[in-house]
């Protein structure tokens, strides 16, 4: 159905803080998507037990009660939520922590701090920008 | 003791869980806590059947590969059992491990679940088909009739409403009638009184607000449901106003009121069979109502007092500056 298709994709984003949600927001706002956002891992479980659906999930590595890494992990345990890409956002980046969070299903690391055109690009080699503008263009 | 711990009190259904896979077992526990279930998760066979005998569980998910006995063996065990083989057991199976379903026949699973679950809603409505939970508000329906039942085994046979009934047999006898009822209110009830608590007799029959005094003339202490037995749960009123004292039996005068019976040592008798229970139910209860309607009106309340509060204080600065 065309309204399925026009549908405004959600992107899940949790950090505990909130000018990172604030920032990340208004960046995912501006490209068409709507932004979802929880203050901790365990708000970010509840979320994405929710029905709602999805397009990509921006968990930041470090948060109180269910770490990034961690909510990862329990997102492999549905078959649904395994199917979003989930971008990891962190301060501190080492070989074993990259393998870590790659052997439990992320797909991509946005490094703190990072620009507004970091975020679009990592985030736009899994979810498609859905500006208006954008689409008209593809068309 | 929180209204949160409390709520250990009322949970109703025991779930036990093993499976080898630490990210299941979180899952599994973050997901049922929510739905008020209690779950225990072990990652091994052996304390399986440990903590089975231990917690009694009214339900068990079992991976079919476990390390020890497997969940076929233990899903065996249980239904071999007289005495447990009503419990359903419902084994989870992991995607490339194979699975036999003769197998599972043959030791009388209730069911199979594929690891990674669909949803993890799948999971949740398996669980509440088998232990026949249809009713999403089945927590708070259990709730009310939890305490119903501690009200009647608390109060009614214990406390007296005249010298030879018990409060059970005065009820059982038809209790007040609306007239009855109707002569116990003070007559100058306003109509739109309907939250506020009355009580019948007192001299000055004011309206009485419950959530603006409760907090403050009530403390109300609570056992947690492991506390070593005698527990004495703790009723004080104190002497603020407009709260009413139930001393002032001299106060009373109104003659059609049912407190026969000195109403200081109603409060005794109450304060003593009063069960730990029945307490935190009620308090539950209380948080629970506070949600949303009292919290508007307590807000209603408490915004302005505060905002006076405030100015006040910054004219006083003012003035002495």
């Amino acid at each position: 159905m065309s309204t399925d298709k026009h549908k405004i994709p959600k992107i899940l984003v949790a950090d505990d803080d909130p000018e990172i949600l604030r920032l990340v927001r208004q960046v995912l706002e501006s490209d068409g998507f709507s932004a979802v956002t929880a203050a901790d891992g365990k708000e970010a479980y509840k979320l994405l037990q929710s029905e709602e659906s999805f397009a990509a999930a921006i968990l930041d590595l470090v948060m109180p009660f269910i770490e990034g890494r961690e909510l990862v992990r329990y997102m492999q345990s549905e078959r649904r939520l395994m199917k979003i890409p989930v971008i990891i956002m962190t301060t501190e980046l080492s070989s074993r922590l990259s393998s870590d969070s790659f052997s439990s299903g992320a797909v991509a690391f946005l490094p703190k701090p990072f620009t507004d055109s970091q975020l679009r690009t990592t985030l736009g080699m899994f979810v498609a920008s859905h500006k208006p503008g954008d689409v008209e263009k593809t068309r | 003791m929180t209204f949160e711990e409390s709520s250990t009190i009322v949970t109703h259904h025991k779930i036990l869980l093993a499976d080898d896979s630490v990210s299941i077992r979180k899952v599994v526990e973050l997901t049922f806590a929510d739905e008020g279930f209690d779950v225990t998760a072990v990652g091994d066979g052996d304390a399986a059947m440990q903590k089975f005998v231990e917690i009694q569980p009214d339900l068990v998910l079992v991976d079919v590969n476990l390390p020890g006995p497997s969940g076929y063996q233990i899903c065996e065990m249980i239904k071999q059992d007289e005495s447990t083989k009503s419990i359903p057991v419902v084994l989870l199976v992991g995607s490339f491990e194979p699975f036999d379903q003769t197998e599972a026949e043959r030791v009388g699973a209730d069911g199979f679940l594929t690891k990674p679950f669909q949803s993890i809603r799948e999971l949740v409505s398996k669980v509440d088909e088998l232990l026949g939970i249809d009713n999403p508000e089945r927590a708070v329906i259990a709730d009310t009739e939890d305490i119903d039942n501690l009200y009647v085994s608390s109060f009614a046979e214990t406390i007296r409403v005249d010298d030879n009934l018990t409060a059970n047999e005065y009820l059982s006898n038809g209790g007040m009638d609306d007239e009855m009822i109707e002569a116990s209110y003070p007559a100058d009830v306003p109509a739109d009184a309907g939250t506020a608590f009355f009580v019948p007799g007192m001299e000055e029959r004011e309206q009485v607000d419950p959530f603006d005094t409760l907090a403050d003339t009530i403390d109300i202490s609570i056992g947690k449901a492991g506390d070593e037995p005698p527990f004495e749960p703790r009723f004080v009123f104190d002497d603020a106003e407009p709260f009413p004292r139930f001393e002032d039996e001299e106060t009373v005068s109104n003659e059609d009121t049912i407190h026969d019976e000195p109403v200081a040592e109603t409060r005794d008798a109450v304060t003593k069979n009063i069960s730990p229970e029945l307490i935190a139910l009620i308090a539950q209860k209380v948080v629970e109502k506070l949600s949303d309607k009292v919290v508007r009106e307590i807000a209603r309340d408490a915004v302005p007092r505060i905002a006076e509060k405030l100015i006040r204080e910054a004219l006083e600065e003012d003035n002495k500056g």
